[in-house]
């Protein structure tokens, strides 16, 4: 396994106490099981890559690293989508999958129903996450990003045309987009959050925008690999669970996607030249998105 | 639906077509070629920015090259800069035009062709950009070779090195170029699916084709070369002494029959005595016209002008650029230069020593550490820094006019006190030529006949400003015959009695310059004494090179192209090797038997040796007086 990086640890600490927070301290009145189910999913283990994105990319945009911390908002937001995403992916409707973050998935722990509830639970939740944590002007910005990546054009987009693809020969631009949707469009709207939140200029929105972007297709051709390649007690969810579908793999070989990731992961680092030493951590999460286990 | 990528590098360049990566070229090459401009927008934009490419990569290679064979042109690092800018500006207008015309025609053929497939598009453009890779290696490998001939050799590892840039240069075009067919294609046929990539964009297909190149233009090179490049430093130049000093007075406009009337009738004394001695006749170039720059170039170098780079005494100089290029244009220059005089672009200028890439017989034996003097010779400006004196074709005209020395004479510290005496030296000179010629009547005629006499005399002056010890080699070069010859019988008189007056006033001036030559070369049992009569302006067909001395023996040397064989003659009587690339072995028939045994001639490979670098021009300049001066003189046209 490769090893975390030290800042990562941290930053991965100050997310989950936010995650925790954000799902327990307010006043709760319905019914436990979809609460139950919606935290069940959302503080799972995870390498929270993509919170860890936003929190990061606020720090480097910003004249303190202090500022972090007023990005944890809207890195719980994108966390929630992320989650809800994964519930509704792994619905037997959709990709049927057994396991999720080393346990089993929400829809086999808590039925097909509640897991669909606690997806849309979550999905609202982060909405009200950013609207009670911001100003308008910038809640309604960054309400209108998560928006566009999890909408027709997004996530859903992504994930639609992924099902309909299954057991389908496709070609090679139907699977970039359709991993620009369901992976590259959260990890594009992570950092554009974070830079958001501190007020970044627009050129270091296009930096940000371009180091995400190769990063997340780095991590989706991670991902394909791991899914040959992987072991499930490492990876937490079973393995040739995409064997009906065209991966980047099935392009390239194991040998070439590894390369196609780690020079993805170059390009990625490249963009953040304008950032000099203060891109360090974001450096230092690419190195271990490509080299990454799990 | 486009072909899915077959390997790594498909899929990579695919990628870079979809954003990710790193793909700088392309991206700069297609800029916003993906979005809904016209195709004509999208050529023009896309020619435009390969042109700038080609600007850059391919204008610096061809002004290193065209330095090179225009010898002089560049002076300074600015000129470098401004011709490197100029010819940039003409490779991109001339890529962009070529590479948008290209891609309009690609579309056009895209919307016409029914059966334009990927694999079609993606041939035509590898098809394109092959044909662009090896055109720009041979060129570059062309203009690097010249480059070398004009400059010199250089070892392998430089030639690989230019060789491997050309390489590179070519494949990036190659790239470029291709990338912006396909791209023209795709764009025309949207529906076929024609993606990014191609042969062109293939990492393998590059890296092969890089070393299939860099192998080709290596033999290309190889092939057009006499010699491969070397290693060695340039031989040391080494002399055996002669015990004899050569003192050479070269007198321009000469007319040897009727200096030998006039000798026969003992009014010559002075150069009677070298007449006498050893005779190497000179004869100008059939059909070509006198040009003294040229021509004293030539028997001061041994080589031809077209090897040592003067071609003629009127130059140009190109606006923005301190160098200046000699003789007409020729080959691909001509358009260019003629383009250039239209527009303004360039300026008369004179032939000088910066444009000179052969080293004169004088800087030959300094080298090898004699002591030498040059006075008035053409195209000395500007003097090379050094303590060897050389009094250049422009010393006179720095003395007169005064201000800080541009480099009219070396070493500098000769200045001051020339200077200082100047008005006393113009004074006397003036004195004594108008006493000289007090006996002609013709006020207009003895004034023409006096000026020149005084500039003879002023040159025969500065020739006596040594300072230092005694000379091994001195050198004088005297206009005033050919300049008063010139004067007097461009036009003819109107009567038979005023022909016959300057026909009289000029022997007189022969007269005048056998007392200089005897004053100047004196019989000596230390010296040779060597004096080179140039017809010049004069109409004769043959000069000569007469020697007198203790070593010399009276002999008539027969040679047809003797003028190269002057400068190899002098450095063999100064005990000097002879290159094996001097176009004329030394003529010794004149030389006493004695003097051959002891002195065989000595060969060496080249005289590589010979710094030819210029003096540094820090002082006020005399460009456009040495101009109107020469104007003044007859040497160029008003």
């Amino acid at each position: 396994m490769s090893a975390i990086p030290a800042f990562f640890r941290e930053a991965q600490a100050r997310v989950e106490h936010a995650l925790d927070e954000a799902t327990s301290r307010r006043p709760f009145s319905g019914v436990p099981v979809v609460r139950e189910a919606m935290r069940y999913t959302l503080l799972a283990p995870s390498k929270r890559v993509r919170a860890i994105l936003t929190t990061t990319a606020c720090e480097m945009c910003g004249p303190s690293t202090s500022l972090g911390a007023g990005a944890l908002p809207a890195a719980v937001a994108i966390e929630m989508v992320h989650a809800s995403s994964l519930i509704l992916d792994d619905l037997p409707s959709m990709d049927d999958a057994p396991m999720r973050r080393g346990r089993p998935s929400c829809h086999v722990q808590y039925g097909e129903a509640i897991a669909a509830l606690a997806a849309f639970g979550l999905l609202s939740e982060a909405f009200g996450v950013i609207a009670s944590a911001y100003e308008p002007p910038l809640a309604r910005g960054l309400a209108t990003l998560l928006s566009s990546a999890i909408g027709s054009d997004g996530l859903i987009a992504g994930q639609a045309e992924d099902l309909l693809a299954t057991d389908t020969a496709i070609d090679f631009e139907t699977l970039e987009r359709i991993h620009r949707r369901k992976t590259g469009a959260l990890f594009s709207a992570a950092a554009t959050a974070g830079a958001m939140v501190a007020g970044a200029g627009e050129d270091q929105m296009r930096a940000l925008e371009a180091y995400a972007k190769n990063l997340g297709l780095a991590f989706q051709i991670v991902d394909d690999m791991l899914d040959v390649t992987g072991d499930p007690a490492e990876t937490g969810k079973a393995v040739r669970a995409d064997a009906r579908k065209t991966t980047f793999v099935s392009f390239s070989g194991v040998d070439g996607a590894r390369e196609l990731a780690a020079e993805l992961c170059r390009t990625a680092d490249a963009a953040l030249k304008p950032f000099g030493s203060k891109a360090s951590p974001l450096l230092e999460l690419s190195a271990f998105v490509a080299a990454r286990r799990l | 639906m486009p072909e899915n990528p077959q390997n790594v590098d498909q899929l990579r360049d695919r990628l870079r077509a979809l954003g990710y990566l790193d793909a700088p070229v392309d991206r700069y090459v297609l800029g916003s070629g993906t979005s809904r401009a016209g195709a004509a927008r999208f050529a023009l934009g896309a020619g435009l920015r390969v042109g700038l490419l080609a600007g850059m990569l391919l204008g610096v290679s061809a002004a290193i090259a065209l330095a090179a064979r225009a010898p002089g042109l560049i002076a300074t690092r600015r000129d470098a800069l401004v011709l490197a800018g100029a010819l940039s500006i003409l490779f991109a207008v001339i890529t962009a035009l070529a590479v948008a015309g290209t891609a309009i025609a690609a579309a056009w053929y895209a919307r016409r062709a029914a059966n334009l497939t990927p694999r079609r598009a993606r041939a035509v453009a590898a098809v394109a950009g092959i044909a662009v890779a090896l055109a720009c290696a041979i060129y570059l490998t062309l203009w690097w070779n010249a480059a070398q001939d004009a400059l010199t050799s250089l070892t392998f590892g430089w030639n690989a090195a230019a060789v491997a840039m050309a390489a590179l240069i070519s494949l990036l075009l190659a790239h470029a170029v291709s990338l912006v067919i396909l791209a023209a294609l795709a764009r025309s046929q949207p529906e076929t699916g024609i993606a990014a990539g191609g042969l062109l964009s293939s990492r393998g297909f590059l890296a092969a084709f890089g070393v299939v190149l860099f192998a080709g233009s290596i033999a290309l090179l190889a092939a057009g070369r006499e010699t491969g490049g070397t290693d060695a430093s340039p031989p040391p130049i080494t002399v055996v002494p002669t015990r004899y000093a050569v003192r050479v007075v070269a007198i321009d406009g000469f007319d040897l029959t009727l200096a030998e009337r006039l000798s026969t009738g003992g009014r010559l004394p002075a150069l009677q005595r070298l007449l006498e001695g050893g005779y190497m006749p000179l004869r100008p170039e059939a059909g070509q016209a006198p040009d003294p720059a040229r021509d004293w170039t030539t028997i001061a170098t041994g080589r031809p002008p077209a090897v040592h780079g003067i071609a003629s005494l009127e130059a140009r100089r190109a606006v923005g650029i301190g160098g200046a290029l000699t003789g007409p244009p020729a080959g691909m220059l001509r358009p260019l230069l003629y383009a250039a005089d239209l527009l303004r672009l360039t300026t008369p200028a004179v032939a000088s020593g910066v444009e000179r890439r052969a080293p004169a017989f004088w800087e030959v034996a300094a080298a090898a550490g004699l002591r030498t003097s040059v006075v008035n010779w053409w195209a000395t400006w500007p003097a090379p820094a050094g303590d060897d004196i050389v009094i250049t074709d422009r010393a006179l005209l720095r003395l007169d006019t005064g201000g800080a020395l541009d480099a009219e004479i070396a070493p500098a510290s000769l200045y001051e006190p020339l200077r200082v005496e100047w008005p006393r030296l113009r004074t006397a000179a003036a004195a004594r030529a108008s006493a000289a010629f007090a006996s002609i009547a013709d006020a207009e005629l003895r004034a023409l006949i006096v000026r020149s006499a005084e500039l003879d005399m002023l040159a025969a002056r500065l020739a006596n400003a040594n300072p230092g010890p005694a000379l091994d080699l001195s050198v004088l070069y005297l206009p005033g015959l050919d300049i008063a010859q010139h004067s007097l019988l461009q036009r003819a008189p109107g009567s038979v009695s005023a022909m016959r007056e300057r026909l009289t006033a000029i022997e007189r001036y022969y007269e005048f310059l056998d007392g200089l030559v005897g004053a100047l070369l004196p019989p000596s049992g230390a010296h040779i004494d060597v004096a080179i009569l140039w017809p010049g302006r004069a109409g004769i067909r043959e000069g000569a090179m007469v020697l007198a001395g203790e070593p010399i023996q009276g002999g008539h040397t027969i040679c047809e192209d003797c003028v190269l064989g002057a400068a190899s003659t002098l450095l063999y009587l100064l005990g000097l090797p002879i290159a094996d690339n001097l176009e004329s072995n030394p003529m010794t028939e004149a030389v006493s038997v004695a003097f051959k045994e002891r002195h065989p001639i000595r060969r060496i490979a080249s005289y590589d040796a010979v710094n030819m670098r210029r003096g540094a021009r820090t002082g006020q300049p005399l460009d456009a007086e040495a101009l109107e001066r020469l104007r003044s003189l007859g040497y160029i046209d008003k």
